[in-house]
């Protein structure tokens, strides 16, 4: 079974599994405020420290949390070398063409690469030590606000939900139809770009009529067993919020607002 | 009588000819274990589909536990009684947890949240799979997959239990659970209505259907309408293997009493032959 | 086209780490023109086995030579591969894509050497072979066509390519009694003018009818190869009984059981009618 991109969760006892998944999510999101906005050195290195902590706190060997960020490297590469040589500066270390190789271009690049590196682990931290029913929860929970200005939630978090238990169905059955493809004479790894292109059409088109397909059939087996919307159901008790789960998400709003001080 | 239908007609095809259904009269009592059979396309789904108002009637009349199925008010009450397992074992779940997944149903129904622990075991143990409530549907063999989607059917206690061909796409030992299972069911007295095109599943009922193009062919007990082969023929089906024996041996001058239907009938009738020679 | 397969194996690895061994220390031979069965459990490495074969898949250690050459050695043209194997999975008709059936089966044909009215040539004659009429069907769109259609013009695609060696996971499950039969007539057909066929499968009568030789898999080994009626044989005499027994042979053993024996080289169908009237018509009578 194909592990997802985001890294499939370990069961642990560490403080940040215990932590409430709502806290997690939240959490996540101004962390990612934090690192985006960091501009300085000190900015950077306080990040830096906020990561390796939390790496800490999840008591994930490293290997596990590093395992998706090895597998963009070849990707990452591509984004420095894309800012390194196209930046548009005024200290070109020297040109070619259109492309320019600058040091400010440079610097651009391990900002941005950086960023997406931190952010994948801090992504990577969430989903590890969260069960998916969980993360599906909370999410239920968070977009209630929207309700106010007419957003259906409930349905919302059913198709979340739903769609989550579906990700690694589908993620096999991509795998298949890649191969049947491929014994057909798709090139998926070509070094030409053009035939790479090309291999994309047998590869997407059965996957979403595949995807429809299967929408189709569950959608039957829902109102099967009795589902007609998302509003007259029993409802999910509440867990309340605990002393930890305040305090987290407390530190996390600091650093943030620290972050944007130190801008 | 449980399912009540005469000259049910349905298309897909809007303005065209090609009907799925052409005047299917049903009659289903109480307790039955009835097999729809015929190969694909005979309309044995479509007409099931209707059962549960999952498809508007168009043509014909429909009584399923007394509730017309053209009465919308009444269609969620309908579902709980009538439930449904389908074909692909993978597109019926909701939940990646199975306690959760078994709930969904209750959940529709608004079962207060108390009651789901002791209704959710108790669907687990009909469907012998006890303990399995934190395991996540993906990670199980085929069998038990179609298991845990008719335990969450079950939860709902319904008086109906159809399988749309829900062996269909199970090895030889998936479906063998399965069956097992569907048999268990039918004496605790459930009426158990089971489409497929494997005749051998459907040697125990204790009616048959044959459908062919839309059509019902044939009505009645197993022994009248698998031992038939002209009637076999017309529904594109291949006889169980003791019915083609029988046959094939009359054609070589050995004449058995009786046309057997199961292994154990025949060898029965072999050892019959043999003390009369 | 011959295959050797050499001390296959094949492990990957789990995101916790641990590595999970799909198929272990397989080895055996395919002549050319060859009928094979492979049988086992769900689980038992028979997709992987597959997939390998097909040369979709690198092995962990072993090698596969195929007309005496090893697939996965550096400089063998992987585009030939391609030409000589034919693969079709489960549900062939979850692959179709193209804008009309023409173009479909015409896929495998990119990288064939084939030209223009070769090609359109080629894809007549595939379709023709499904039972298709070629001027009728070729500009339909494959996802308008009925479920058996489809997987017809899957199949259709998957022989344009006229490979040696035609290679089913799985083809008749689902399958209506009628259809299962046309596919395994088709295959047959195939075999006799000289197609070396692999066929997965788990139904054990369509193995012992049609399939000449039979690899059991079990846990990712090979645990019996051989003539298909001999392997038969052997696995009804297995104490555990796990792989269970075809339908004949499940109605020899009730019939020993009353002391009526029949040869135990009874496997198909045709076996035991035949075993049966000698026993009943004067040729057994003692």
């Amino acid at each position: 079974m194909r592990s997802l991109p985001t890294g499939q969760y370990l069961p642990g006892h560490s403080f940040l599994h215990q932590l409430d998944a709502r806290v997690k999510i939240l959490g996540l999101f101004l962390l990612m405020a934090a690192v985006i906005g960091a501009s300085s050195v000190q900015g950077y290195v306080l990040v830096l420290m906020v990561v390796a902590i939390c790496i800490q706190l999840s008591r994930l060997p490293l290997r596990c949390v590093f395992a998706s960020v090895r597998r963009v490297c070849w990707f990452l590469l591509v984004i420095w070398l894309m800012n390194a040589l196209f930046f548009a500066a005024e200290d070109a270390l020297f040109s070619w063409g259109i492309f320019q190789l600058s040091r400010g271009g440079m610097r651009q690049g391990f900002r941005v690469v950086s960023n997406v590196v931190l952010i994948l682990l801090l992504g990577n931290l969430l989903t590890m030590t969260t069960l998916p029913t969980q993360v599906t929860t909370a999410l239920e929970s968070l977009i209630k606000p929207l309700k106010l200005i007419g957003v259906p939630t409930e349905e919302v978090a059913m198709i979340i939900s739903v769609a989550i238990q579906f990700i690694p169905t589908l993620m096999e059955e991509a795998e298949l139809i890649k191969m049947a493809q491929i014994a057909r004479g798709a090139r998926f790894e070509s070094k030409k770009l053009a035939e790479r292109a090309a291999s994309f059409l047998p590869l997407v088109v059965p996957i979403f009529i595949s995807a429809f397909r299967r929408a189709e059939e569950l959608a039957l087996a829902m109102e099967a067993r009795g589902y007609r919307n998302a509003k007259n159901r029993t409802k999910r008790k509440k867990e309340p919020l605990e002393r930890h789960d305040y305090g987290a998400l407390a530190v996390c709003a600091l650093i943030c607002l620290v972050q944007f001080l130190l801008r | 009588m449980l399912v009540t239908g005469k000259n049910i007609s349905f298309t897909y095809d809007f303005g065209g000819a090609a009907f799925a259904l052409q005047d299917v009269d049903i009659t289903i009592a109480q307790g039955e274990f009835v097999a729809i059979l015929g190969c694909n396309g005979s309309g044995k789904s479509t007409l099931v589909k209707h059962f549960n108002a999952l498809l508007q009637l168009q043509q014909g009349a429909l009584k399923v536990a007394q509730i017309d199925v053209g009465n919308t008010e009444e269609i969620w009450l309908l579902r709980r009684l009538c439930g449904m397992v389908f074909q692909n074992p993978d597109n019926q779940f909701v939940s990646s947890v199975v306690e959760e997944d078994i709930a969904f149903g209750l959940e529709n129904y608004e079962v207060p949240r108390g009651e789901f622990p002791a209704r959710v075991r108790s669907a687990l143990a009909l469907v012998e799979m006890d303990g399995y409530e934190k395991r996540a549907p993906n990670s199980l063999s085929g069998g038990q997959k179609q298991r845990v989607a008719l335990a969450g059917v079950l939860a709902l206690e319904p008086e109906i239990i159809i399988f749309d061909e829900a062996t269909a796409m199970l090895d030889p030992s998936g479906r063998q659970e399965v069956v097992k299972i569907m048999h268990k069911l039918h004496k605790t007295g459930k009426t158990i209505i089971a489409i497929t095109h494997y005749v051998e599943e459907t040697v125990a009922a204790d009616k048959i259907i044959l459908m062919h193009q839309g059509r019902v062919l044939a009505c009645g007990h197993p022994r009248a309408i698998l031992t038939d082969l002209d009637l076999m023929k017309k529904a594109e089906l291949i006889p169980p293997l003791p019915v083609r024996l029988y046959y094939d041996l009359q054609q070589a001058g050995v004449n058995l009493s009786n046309c057997p239907l199961t292994n154990e009938e025949f060898v029965e009738a072999i050892c019959q032959f043999r003390s009369k020679t | 086209m011959s295959i050797q397969i050499e001390n296959l194996s094949y492990k990957y690895g789990q995101p916790a780490g641990e590595k999970v061994e799909a198929l272990q220390d397989i080895s055996c031979a395919i002549a050319a023109g060859d009928f094979v069965g492979i049988m086992g459990h769900t689980g038992c490495g028979k997709t992987t086995l597959i997939q390998l074969l097909a040369g979709l898949r690198a092995p962990t250690s072993g090698r596969i030579y195929i007309n005496g050459e090893d697939i996965n050695a550096k400089g063998y043209d992987r585009n030939r591969l391609r030409q000589t194997v034919g693969v079709m999975f489960q549900n062939p008709e979850y692959q179709l894509f193209a804008t009309t059936v023409e173009k479909d089966v015409a896929f495998g044909l990119k990288y064939s050497g084939l030209r223009g009215q070769e090609v359109t040539a080629r894809v007549r004659w595939a379709l023709e072979t499904m039972g298709f009429d070629f001027e009728k069907v070729r500009n339909q769109s494959p996802l308008a066509l009925s479920g058996g259609e489809k997987r017809r013009v899957a199949i259709a695609g998957v022989i344009a390519i006229r490979p040696q060696i035609l290679i089913f996971d799985e083809p008749i499950a689902g399958l209506d009694p009628y259809s299962r039969e046309n596919f395994l007539q088709f295959v047959t057909q195939m075999n006799q003018a000289g197609t070396t066929i692999i066929m997965v499968s788990h139904n054990m009568e369509a193995l012992a009818e049609y399939t000449q030789h039979l690899l059991v898999l079990e846990k990712g080994r090979l645990i019996d190869a051989g003539p298909t009626r001999e392997v038969f044989i052997r696995l009804k005499q297995r104490k555990d009984g796990a792989f269970g027994q075809t339908a004949a042979q499940k109605i020899v053993t009730l019939l020993a059981e009353r002391e009526l024996k029949l040869p135990p080289a009874v496997v198909t169908y045709g076996d035991l009618l035949a075993a049966l009237k000698h026993e009943l018509t004067g040729g057994g009578r003692g």
